[in-house]
């Protein structure tokens, strides 16, 4: 394998850019559906339902 | 002493036979005075004008055999060894007898059905029968797809090219190419490494063209491996988190870091990322206050106010951290201006010996194409042998190879028994010039087309020159030099490598300074410090998949930016499934 491992990624002025590539993958998923199971993990983790709340970004 | 025997060889029955030796010289063609040369000889040993016109003729179905080259079947004159074209009809390679692409008969892959899925398998496998069969079986057993189906889906239904090694120990496989558009231009290049015995894949390689819109294509892949490793019964595949958005973005998909990984990325990245929040929200820092007791300190605001030492720190913090990118970035330079096409020529000019694959393959191609001739006088590695390959880089890779004849190597044609050969006053024949000039001509224009062929398909694989790095140093140095200075500010305070001063008190001052109001108003609003504790619990639990909280926060790319971790999809883990599924299923 002649090549570092990067996974995803562009070059652009002699640097690995791949902010571009990942938002749209993130803006296009199911957000809501995703944070759902991030939070069952969260609560089972002993997170409190306002400290969850909390961590969320504004809508 | 018997009559008629001048001129012949004695076959492997001990019979005389003439017959090739007269019409070796007759397939000279176009060379006249060598062919009234043969007329004569055929005269003299007795042969009758029609015999001789018969000569001449292309010739006449004989007995042949058939014998195993490369993976197609040629004829071959038993007497001679004399190649005469592909066997018609029939034979291991017929097509009449092929199954179509991805439906081999019984079901198994054969590796032709690669090659008609246009999977490029390496060259070791396909010229060693051993290390063929054993690929195919293991294929068979362990993905159990033809190939056709199985590069569909494993580019995710996009257009690529794709190539497959395998290692019996430790019966991994490695998977590249290249992702196409729709005018047949790369768009991307992948490498994909899997580990059949240990059950598990890593996406060890995925770069986007530059330009191009590559979320689409990334999700596509990503979905499209995933399926197929799902499919061939894979446990789970690994991927290095890390460039700028990646240490977040990772952790939104799904992943979640090793073991290990999570202990390091804890102990590191995050511990430092919440004591900068902290300070943040708070208007003061913890552990350095706790560390400098009684000691107020400041994080300079701007570029500007940091010492030159600390600009130094800085920036070799930096230099550090991006090496791999330059490095990166001259390998890439390196492979788009045809640096590796160069490297690929010159070692396939140094290294030929006419056993070459690609040449043999390039002689096959042209022997059967030539129709017009109906006996070439020479076995492809008579040809070959007598090619010498040298090629003159241009640093481009953009150079043809010359092909040059050593024709000591032609002066025996197969069978050839030279004490029965010379004939008392008659010029002894020039056999090299049986190889006509059209058909060097030919034999050149094949295999420079397959020299430069097998280059542009070896340059991917080619390791880059070890120079390439000695100049990045310098690049780092005049690529610092022109970045902004908030833009060194930034990756300072987005990388933790600000640093902190004591504020200096006026000693001629009897008050210590007031608190500046503007920190009163700084400190944190009741919600933060909630957000702020719950990012504490998070970073302090073992369970890895706390990430996916501490990504979906608001404080996610703050906390994980630029952070680096071995990330894995476990496939039998539900909660993984669902935010896998969450983003890369998902219609956008």
């Amino acid at each position: 394998m002649p090549y570092a491992k990067h996974e995803f990624f562009f070059l652009r002025d002699h640097k690995m850019q791949d902010e571009e590539l990942h938002e749209s993958i993130i803006a296009g998923g199911d957000q809501v559906k995703a944070r759902k199971v991030a939070d069952k993990v969260a609560k089972r983790l002993g997170l409190t339902d306002e400290e969850i709340e909390a961590l969320n970004p504004k809508e | 002493m018997p009559g008629g025997t001048e001129f012949f060889y004695e076959d492997e029955n001990g019979e005389k036979q003439d017959d090739w030796l007269h019409e070796e010289i007759l397939a000279g063609g176009d060379d006249d005075a060598m062919r009234e040369i043969s007329k004569d000889i055929a005269r003299k040993v007795g042969l009758s004008e029609e015999q001789i016109a018969a000569l001449f003729k292309p010739r006449a179905t004989k007995t042949k055999a058939y014998v195993k080259r490369d993976e197609d079947d040629y004829i071959q004159d038993p007497k001679t060894g004399l190649m005469q074209g592909r066997k018609p009809g029939g034979g291991a390679t017929a097509p009449s007898e092929k199954p179509a692409a991805g439906k081999s008969k019984k079901g198994k892959a054969k590796i032709d059905d690669f090659k008609k899925a246009d999977i490029r398998i390496d060259p070791e496998i396909e010229g060693d029968e051993d290390k063929k069969l054993s690929f195919e079986k293991r294929w068979n057993e362990a993905v159990g797809e033809a190939p056709e189906d199985f590069k569909r889906q494993f580019l995710g239904g996009m257009p690529g090219s794709m190539r497959i090694s395998y290692n019996e120990r430790p019966d991994a496989m490695h998977i590249s190419g290249y992702l196409k558009d729709k005018d047949g231009r790369d768009i991307a290049e992948y490498s994909r490494d899997i580990d059949l015995d240990d059950k598990h894949a890593y996406s060890a390689y995925f770069k986007v063209k530059e330009g191009v819109r590559g979320g689409g294509i990334g999700k596509k892949l990503l979905a499209g491996n995933v399926e197929m490793y799902q499919k061939m019964g894979l446990d789970r595949v690994r991927v290095s988190a890390n460039i700028d958005v990646g240490g977040y973005a990772w952790a939104r998909y799904g992943y979640v870091p090793t073991p290990s990984g999570w202990d390091s990325l804890k102990s590191g990245y995050l511990k430092g990322r919440l004591a900068n929040l902290e300070r943040r929200l708070t208007g003061a820092s913890s552990e350095p206050a706790a560390r400098r007791a009684g000691v107020e300190t400041y994080t300079p605001d701007e570029w500007a106010v940091i010492s030159d030492d600390d600009q130094e720190r800085i920036y070799e913090a930096w230099a550090r951290s991006t090496r791999d990118d330059f490095i990166e970035s001259e390998v890439q330079s390196w492979h788009d201006n045809g640096g590796s096409t160069d490297d690929a020529k010159n070692e396939m000019a140094h290294q030929f010996d006419g056993n070459d694959r690609w040449a043999k393959v390039a002689m096959n191609e042209w022997r059967d194409e030539e129709t017009a001739i109906a006996q070439i006088p020479f076995s492809n590695e008579q040809i070959l042998s007598a090619v010498n390959i040298k090629y003159e880089g241009d640093g481009e890779g953009r150079n043809d190879p010359e092909i040059e004849w050593d024709d000591t190597k032609l002066e025996k044609p197969p069978g050839f028994d030279p004490s029965q050969l010379h004939l008392p006053g008659i010029e002894k024949p020039y056999y090299p010039s049986l190889l006509t000039e059209e058909m060097r001509g030919e034999i050149e224009a094949k295999l420079v087309k397959a020299f430069n062929n097998e280059a542009e398909s070896r340059a991917p694989d080619m390791e880059p020159p070890s120079h390439l790095s000695e100049y990045v140093d310098e690049y780092q140095g005049d690529y610092w030099q022109g970045m902004e200075d908030r833009e060194r500010f930034r990756w300072a305070e987005r990388n933790g490598e600000l640093p902190e001063y004591e504020i200096e008190v006026d000693a001629s001052s009897e008050e210590p300074p007031e608190p500046e109001p503007q920190k009163e108003m700084e400190l944190a609003k009741p919600a933060e410090m909630t957000a702020l504790e719950a990012l504490k619990k998070l970073v302090a639990s073992d369970d890895p998949k706390a990430i996916w909280k501490i990504a979906d926060s608001k404080y996610g790319k703050e906390m994980l930016l630029n952070t680096s971790w071995p990330g894995v999809i476990n496939f039998s883990d539900k909660e993984t499934m669902n935010r896998f599924n969450a983003y890369v299923h998902s219609k956008d």
